[in-house]
């Protein structure tokens, strides 16, 4: 954000969880900045899955699944002890020596229980949003960034239900 | 005089009651009058603490300026060098770079980031770092893949803005290894950027610049960014981390926030506000950096800007209450002084009232109205004793033609001297019993008998009483009476008897010479009164 902040450029993506409270903590207020809601205008792409090969799936499901069980745990845990949560997040900030603070990691942690939650509740989480899914990909594949359109049920595996 | 004691309290007594109205008095004036001062030299000295704070504030952030000129002047005079003068290999631009780094003891460090291909078209990285280490200058290449200076703000900005630019601090990892700020000015060729030079500020150094200009004990002196990230802070863990903002965040301070707000949109002032480490109420100057635009904050406790105003606020103080015990003093001493009279004018009164007409006020001075209400009562008092005594004789006179007369035997005995002063009209000398045994007559005071002549003229006589002493007053009654054989009782058997009598209690020691002397008429009839009065000193 620093370049949009120094006015070094004009516009920049930020997203809702991150870069918007960014510019709050640079005294910026929300009446200053013109924001084009990409979710309201249609484009509410999926983000931030977790990735395999197709092999590494095949290879050894269970370690996969097992993986994704723990991450999702992983952020159960956090929204039901944000505290604790933010703790062990600050401590790894200050390791890294980052340019990051307590109230930023808050409302990230906030923000991205709403976002996660919103759809599908705790129970569901991880589930990929189908019609995300569909309308990424006719999008991509509408402007060529894609070759073909990515049928929904091919991309993804159901890994964060129970066994 | 005793009904009116009863009426008010002890303590309410005149010099009780003046002293304490004019120390009310005086005392509420003084007190309104110190809060008054109070009031207007506190805000004189509040303002002046105020505006010296702000002074030096300014003061400190064109000093800040002029060290920062240091650095960001040697950025740009190298950058300016390079739009000129193209170093011809990797050692001609160290050698640029390690002695500008020398010339600038402010500067932490110093780049030549080119951008791609700038520098040699068949490099796309070149990026030359010399900087200061414990171990003197080091010099490294930040080409590696990793570091990706193309992507950092210190070079993206400049370039993109074509303009030099201060950078937000960070940790120069793979770098200077320090907490920094850079100062990166634009190579611009043709309209064409050919990198940036830098400067570094090492932050911890410029910390420590900063906590200096702290004031008083719990004072502190702050420095943030144009986007309110903390450069210098009282809380080290604040640099870098925390913006302005944050902080107003994290405290649910919109009040801070908006401060905030003024501070990166360089604007100066003097607020008071809620200390946002101890929540105690202090005032803050903000000024803006010259140069840089960032902004300095000093931050002093309120009741350090306002310990003189105390202090001066105690010395009043004390003096008032010095001032009210001196007069208490002088009003006490000035009332003890003038009713000293008036306890003596009631002593007197006491003493008339109890019949002792020799009564008299000493240390009269006349002139006040309390020396004048003293004289009168002399004059009254001799007006009524000559007048008692005037009446006496001027009554028995006029129609005296039996030549009858009177005779008076006046003492007053002084209880605490056991002085008896007396006078005799013509009246028997009482007979005195001394302690120690021998009877006598008391020395004989000059005086006719009253009903005689018109003038009276009488002496005065003084005897000491000692304890023990007893005295008997009589009349002739006693000494002159007469038994069958026509012979007088006589003084010498009254003092006989005086001297031979058990120290009794009075009216049985009377009772005894009543008897002795009836005893001694027999039943002679009794053709004169007879008056006795028994007196002994007791202590």
């Amino acid at each position: 954000m620093a370049p949009f902040l120094s006015r070094a450029v004009d516009a920049a993506s930020a997203m809702l969880y991150n870069e918007i409270h960014v510019l709050y903590q640079a005294g910026i207020d929300q009446e200053e900045l013109n924001i084009f809601d990409l979710d309201k205008l249609g484009f509410a792409f999926p983000e931030d899955g977790i990735y395999a090969r197709e092999s590494t799936w095949q290879d050894n499901p269970d370690l996969c699944r097992r993986f994704i069980q723990a991450t999702l745990e992983g952020w159960r845990l956090a929204f039901k002890e944000p505290e604790t949560a933010l703790a062990a997040t600050m401590k790894r900030v200050d390791d890294s020596r980052l340019a990051s603070n307590q109230a930023h990691q808050r409302w990230m942690l906030k923000v991205m229980s709403q976002i996660i939650t919103e759809r599908v509740g705790l129970e569901k989480m991880g589930e990929l949003d189908p019609r995300g899914l569909e309308l990424a990909g006719q999008l991509l594949f509408k402007h060529g960034f894609l070759p073909r359109a990515t049928p929904t049920g091919t991309f993804s595996v159901p890994a964060w239900q129970k066994p | 005089m005793t009904a009116i004691a009863r009426l008010r309290p002890h303590w309410l007594r005149l010099r009780t009651r003046f002293t304490v109205f004019v120390l009310a008095g005086v005392g509420l004036i003084s007190l309104a009058m110190a809060l008054l001062t109070y009031h207007g030299s506190s805000q004189a000295l509040l303002a002046a603490r105020q505006e010296h704070l702000m002074a030096f504030a300014k003061s400190q952030a064109w000093e800040l300026a002029r060290s920062l000129g240091q650095v960001s002047g040697t950025a740009r005079n190298l950058s300016t060098t390079l739009e000129v003068w193209h170093p011809a290999d990797s050692d001609e631009a160290l050698a640029m770079l390690r002695h500008q780094l020398k010339e600038a003891p402010k500067v932490y460090g110093m780049a030549l980031a080119y951008a791609p291909f700038a520098f040699d078209s068949r490099k796309r990285f070149y990026a030359p770092y010399i900087y200061r280490s414990p171990q003197g200058f080091k010099e490294l290449n930040l080409d590696s893949p990793t570091y990706d200076y193309l992507a950092q703000d210190w070079f993206l900005i400049p370039n993109q803005l074509q303009m030099p630019n201060w950078a937000e601090p960070y940790f120069d990892e793979g770098g200077g290894e320090v907490l920094m700020t850079t100062y990166s000015a634009p190579m611009v060729k043709n309209g064409q950027v050919l990198g940036v030079a830098t400067a570094d500020v090492d932050l911890e150094r410029l910390g420590r610049e900063v906590a200096g200009l702290a004031v008083g004990q719990r004072g502190y002196a702050f420095l943030i960014t144009k986007q309110g990230t903390f450069l210098a802070a009282p809380e080290e863990s604040w640099v870098m981390r925390e913006t302005f903002f944050s902080l107003a965040e994290g405290l649910q301070r919109p009040d801070m926030r908006a401060l905030g707000q003024r501070m990166v949109r360089g604007s100066s002032g003097l607020v008071r506000v809620a200390d946002w480490r101890s929540g105690r109420p202090a005032w803050l100057a903000f000024v803006p950096v010259p140069g840089p635009g960032w902004s300095l904050g000093v931050m002093a406790p309120e009741d350090e800007v306002l310990a003189p105003v105390v202090s001066l606020a105690r010395q009043q103080t004390l003096w008032a209450l010095g001032g009210l015990a001196a007069l208490v003093l002088v009003v006490w001493w000035m009332v003890v002084r003038l009713t000293e009279p008036l306890h003596h004018l009631v002593a007197a009164a006491r003493r008339l009232a109890g019949g002792d007409l020799s009564t008299h006020v000493e240390d009269v001075r006349p002139g006040d109205e309390v020396g004048d209400l003293a004289q009168s009562f002399n004059v009254m008092v001799d007006d009524l004793k000559r007048y008692v005594q005037e009446l006496v004789n001027a009554q028995i006179i006029p129609d005296n033609e039996m030549c009858m007369f009177v005779t008076v035997f006046y003492g007053v005995y002084g209880i605490k001297t056991g002085q008896l002063r007396y006078v005799s009209a013509g009246h028997p000398s009482p007979l005195l019993r001394r302690a120690s045994g021998p009877v006598e007559q008391l020395p004989r005071a000059q005086g006719l008998a009253l009903g005689i002549m018109d003038d009276l003229r009488l002496e005065m006589g003084r005897i000491n009483l000692e304890v023990g002493d007893t005295l008997l007053v009589f009349t002739d009654g006693l000494d002159e009476a007469i038994n069958q054989d026509n012979q007088m009782y006589g003084l010498g058997r009254v003092g006989q008897w005086l001297a031979q009598a058990l120290p009794n209690d009075a009216p049985q020691m009377l009772d005894d010479l009543i008897a002795d002397w009836r005893g001694f008429t027999g039943p002679v009839e009794q053709f004169d009164d007879l008056t006795l009065l028994l007196f002994r000193r007791r202590e």
